[in-house]
């Protein structure tokens, strides 16, 4: 009964508990380790039983087939090209056929663009047959590669908490997606129009759209792929973006490592650098070594009655060792110092009786970099080390009663307080500030923010009411001179324009309207932001908190 | 799909309408990626294979002679690059690959039967069986592809590891059999 009669199949008894045929899988599926008097036993046994062969070779060739035919759309980059664009896009294919027999109930896939229109059908089909079985499943035990969280703009065929299983493509013509890859923890924000594949839990292709990355340590080693190039995390933030004249990186946080097409070793690009790729494999690397988001120039800061005035402090050159460790830089930082003074709702100023001073500062918002800052408001000989920190306070009136929040971030400290108490955080993750005064703070990857790698932070919900409130706003540096910073603020129940990838254009938090030439740079700022990092701002006289005269 | 014709549509693409070759790898990519699935371990390796079938495929369709068997044609071309693998692969081979190659030495006239076996209109319904399968047996299938090990799925469902070999061997029985029997569904 054993054997090959015709093209039917021959059930075998009892084979399936025959041990060597069990061992010859397991050695053959799974590599297990066999002994060498066990191998030479069981090739001495193929050899002898022509049964077994047949078996085990029918068993092998449908393990591949139920392997291939279930693995989803293979990524055939170099056949695509070689075939150009398909113009293939015939009638009902096999895929639709398939859908119409498995099942009436099934939700077919959305946005069929891939480039082998008719051949997709393998993925589409093994998503289809997958889905069922979830359906039909009270304990899903397979969950996918990755959740979409959010998900922002018209329909396209996706939802929220939607599971993504590998080889799947994602396309969204327009909006916003963001999704968290299980296993690694990588946090993904794409925006439309975006089409990708997710490969597997620790790998995308990018074919086109931009996605940014945050990579937290147990996902180091993710990989984007475009046509030119393969980008690998190494612990980091990133953007990613791909079209048809080639694909760019822009390195926010950490270091990644840029490989390509062709065995040549990787190249390793660091925070703040960008490069180029074009489909020739040219690499034209535009900046590097900083965040290259834009410095506006110092207004002149004559502090009036009306204005919301400050201070800058660094630490006399001289005056203490220079910290020799990263971890002495991090406890002699000038943040620390101003601990005490946080905590005393901005009474207790002994602390800072030792500091040498700039010259006296007029709020005019947070926006930009501030790299040179220090030095245009003449703050003089102070080691870079230690950092710098700027103190406004006054008493001022928001625009109208109501409950107001704060968003933004700086690299490194930023901090607001009203009547004494902090409401909003948003410094980095190594700042004094965030971590031992631990005011409430929300994230939001969705909405790139600087360099920030968890994008934008915000506050609580405050409520103001008609009379004046005392502002105290802490922006700084640890140590070193790369700063950066923007600080929004949001009313409740206002609508704001948003950007096309959905963030709301919150209004810039000012104390008086910028003069005409810092408006032109702030817009070009927005534009950066809105170009390079996809953060966004307004600013509007109707959202300016006015310092009430004398304070 | 039984009156599909190679040889037109390879006139097709030899007379310039390159774009027609995707019908090809429609018709004939999960044969391809089937037969090298099952020889070689990591499925990325199979996959690069079978584009490299059919790139070389591509390139040399002027020497397929037409009126012969297209699909023995791009078997052989596939055999050949699963051939320069192995060569390839068995310089940095251990104790445990040079076994698998010296099983698949054994079973070599049986393989190129059991892929010969394998009727073009038998693959196309694959999907379709394996969507009729009980769900805890589709669990069983699928999860060798998400490289979960025989024994963490053992232990998952509660089964020793020889157990899941014999599940997913009756498994295969069944698909086989559907495959060969089983007319699909019409849409409806």
């Amino acid at each position: 009964m054993y054997g090959e009669q015709g093209t039917k199949t021959r059930i075998m008894k009892n084979l399936d508990k025959d041990p060597d045929f069990l061992d010859l899988l397991a050695a053959w599926h799974e590599n297990k380790n066999v002994s060498p008097s066990r191998r030479a036993e069981l090739l001495q046994r193929l050899e002898n039983d022509e049964r077994l062969r047949i078996e085990l070779a029918r068993e092998i060739e449908m393990a591949g087939l139920t392997r291939a035919v279930q693995v989803g759309e293979p990524r055939w980059l170099e056949l695509e090209e070689k075939l150009g664009v398909s113009k293939d896009q015939g009638s009902p294919d096999f895929e639709s056929s398939v859908m119409g027999r498995v099942s009436k109930s099934a939700t077919p896939q959305a946005n069929q663009t891939l480039s082998f229109p008719k051949f997709a059908w393998i993925g589409c089909a093994a998503a289809l047959v997958f889905a069922l079985f979830y359906l039909s499943n009270e304990k899903p035990i397979e969950l996918g590669v990755a959740q979409v969280i959010r998900l922002e703009g018209e329909d396209h065929g996706h939802h929220q908490n939607q599971f993504l299983k590998k080889g799947e493509e994602f396309t969204i013509e327009q909006g916003l997606v963001e999704m968290a890859f299980r296993d690694t923890g990588v946090h993904l924000v794409g925006t439309g129009p975006l089409k990708m594949t997710l490969i597997s839990n620790d790998r995308v292709f990018l074919n086109e759209g931009e996605i940014k990355l945050v990579v937290p340590p147990q996902g180091i080693g993710f990989v984007v792929d475009t046509l030119e190039r393969k980008f690998v995390d190494l612990g980091t933030s990133f953007v990613v973006q791909a079209n048809d004249e080639g694909s760019q990186v822009l390195v926010l946080e950490g270091e990644i490592a840029v490989g390509a097409r062709n065995d040549k070793p990787s190249q390793l690009m660091g925070k703040g650098a960008m490069a180029n790729f074009d489909r020739d494999g040219k690499m034209d690397l535009r900046s590097e070594k900083h965040s290259g988001v834009p410095e506006l120039s110092v207004p002149p800061m004559v502090q009036t009655a009306s204005s919301l005035n400050g201070k800058i402090f660094g630490i006399a050159k001289g005056s203490e060792p220079i910290p020799s460790s990263k971890d002495e830089i991090q406890e002699k930082s000038i943040t620390k110092r101003f601990l005490s003074l946080v905590k005393s709702g901005f009474k207790n100023t002994k602390g800072l009786e030792n500091f040498i001073q700039g010259r006296p500062l007029r709020y005019t918002g947070i926006a930009g970099s501030y790299n040179h800052f220090p030095k245009n408001v003449s703050l003089g000989s102070y080691p870079e080390i230690h950092g710098w920190m700027a103190w406004y306070q006054g008493k001022v009136k928001a625009p109208e009663p109501g409950r107001y929040r704060f968003w933004g971030y700086a690299d490194n400290n930023l901090l607001v307080s009203i009547n004494g108490k902090p409401v909003f955080e948003g410094s980095r993750w190594d700042s004094h500030l965030r971590n031992d005064l631990k005011v409430f703070r929300n994230n939001h990857p969705s909405f790139p923010c600087l360099n920030s790698r968890a994008g934008f932070a915000r506050g609580k919900w405050i409520t103001i009411g008609d009379e004046p409130v005392q502002i105290d706003l802490l922006f700084g540096e640890r140590s070193q001179n790369l700063t950066s910073g923007i600080l929004l603020i949001e009313k409740e129940g206002t609508s704001y324009e948003k950007t096309y990838w959905g963030q709301p254009k919150w209004p810039l938090f000012l104390t008086e309207l910028p003069q005409e030439k810092q408006l032109v740079e702030l817009d070009e700022l927005r534009i950066h932001m809105e170009e390079n990092i996809q953060g966004s701002f307004s600013v509007s006289n109707d959202s300016v908190w006015k310092v009430v005269k004398g304070t | 799909m039984s009156n599909f014709n190679p040889d037109e549509i390879i006139q097709d693409v030899l007379a310039g309408d390159k774009d027609k070759f995707r019908t090809l790898v429609r018709e004939y990519g999960l044969l391809v990626r089937g037969y090298l699935a099952s020889r070689v371990y990591h499925l990325e390796d199979a996959e690069d294979l079978a584009q490299d079938s059919f790139l070389i495929a591509f390139s040399k369709l002027s020497s397929y002679e037409i009126g012969t068997n297209f699909r023995a044609w791009l078997l052989s071309i596939a055999k050949y690059q699963l051939s320069n693998h192995w060569r390839k692969s068995s310089r940095r081979a251990n104790t445990m690959d040079k076994f698998r190659h010296d099983i698949a030495g054994a079973i070599q006239p049986e393989m190129v039967k059991a892929s010969d076996e394998m009727k073009q209109n038998q693959i196309n319904k694959l999907l379709h069986c394996i969507s009729e399968l009980p769900d805890r047996t589709r669990h069983l299938i699928r999860a060798g592809l998400d490289g979960v090990r025989m024994e963490t799925l053992a232990e998952e469902m509660n089964l020793k590891p020889n157990a899941i070999y014999q599940l997913r061997h009756r498994a295969h029985i069944v698909l086989r059999k559907c495959m060969e029997n089983k007319e699909p569904k019409p849409a409806s």
